[in-house]
């Protein structure tokens, strides 16, 4: 097993079973982005301003090499609004730039041996990554045994369990009855002192995507 | 709240979590549960509702010994028996 940022587990579980993201899914392609720009502030490099705003905060690590256009585009334009980033990477006919760094992260898992790259189609510049093996299995069950145990719960599951919840992708892996455990969870630790973190977080992304969503749905009028 | 531990640190640790503990097994949470409450997984909590905490190398062994006798068949209830329950 691997350590995994939390983008490259968002993949593995956003991909169909042949391993692609298609336009249709919309929600799941702003989770993605969503997951980039999250991975970059769990790991300090950029952070939020308290104005909706995001901008740099340090240099990129070289494990997050595949996220180098995301920071850089953050980094040149200064503080930035996520609907900025969304605008940058993901409208357009051809969505290349979401391509462009979809095929980055896909092809980092396809260097772990937990993916298999497959070409494009004829009219996009997106590649398949099919998940290997048990490779999802133990992204779903790490999230199930933080979230699901009376037990502290890390930054980092909280942050993909509310990627998952507000990008419709927790349905999928998740019974009902897990889901409700899961969402009752999230909320009593967004209401906790330790847990100011996950209430961030969890308004964070839910203004991500809602403001991404929006672009989307201007996007297609 | 913190960040999740690194596979390498976890890797050394004395004492990990149930999460830790599917990490570096590769075995299902369900599954682990399960032998938590049979008694096949011995474990430490301070107190109630404060994480249990499992002892890295005895649990990782423990969990291929379990597995390997359920390749050969042994039921649950045998294996507790074999293993002497949580004794180990």
């Amino acid at each position: 097993m691997n350590d995994l940022t939390l983008v490259q587990q968002y993949l593995l579980c956003a991909v169909s079973d042949s391993g692609r993201l298609t336009n249709l899914r919309s929600e799941r392609m702003i989770g993605f982005l969503a997951g980039g720009l999250l991975t970059m502030e769990l790991a300090g490099c950029v952070a939020p301003d308290g104005k909706k705003k995001i901008s740099a905060a340090a240099p990129l690590p070289e494990e997050l090499a595949y996220l180098r256009p995301m920071y850089d585009f953050i980094a040149q334009k200064g503080p930035v609004k996520p609907e900025k980033v969304a605008e940058e990477f993901y409208l357009g006919l051809t969505a290349k730039k979401f391509d462009q760094l979809f095929n980055a992260v896909g092809e980092s898992l396809a260097d772990l041996e937990l993916a298999e790259a497959a070409a494009p189609g004829l009219l996009s510049g997106r590649k398949a990554f099919k998940p290997v093996g048990r490779a999802v299995d133990q992204v779903v069950e790490m999230l199930r045994a933080e979230l699901l145990e009376d037990a502290p719960v890390s930054e980092d599951a909280a942050a993909l369990a509310v990627l998952l919840d507000q990008s419709g992708g927790i349905k999928t892996y998740f019974s009902p009855y897990e889901q409700k455990a899961i969402r009752e969870k999230l909320k009593a630790l967004s209401q906790s002192e330790a847990g100011k973190q996950v209430a961030d977080m969890m308004y964070f992304v839910e203004d991500l995507v809602s403001a991404m969503a929006a672009i989307t749905v201007l996007n297609n009028l | 709240m913190s960040r999740q531990r690194s596979l390498e640190v976890i890797g050394q640790a004395e004492e990990v979590t149930i999460g830790e503990l599917v990490r570096l097994s590769g075995v299902r949470y369900s599954t682990l549960k399960f032998y938590t409450e049979e008694g096949l997984l011995p474990f430490q909590q301070a107190e109630e509702n404060l994480t249990r905490r499992y002892r890295r190398q005895e649990s990782l062994l423990r969990i291929r010994e379990i597995r390997a006798l359920r390749a050969e068949g042994r039921s649950i209830p045998e294996i507790k028996a074999l293993l002497g329950g949580a004794a180990g």
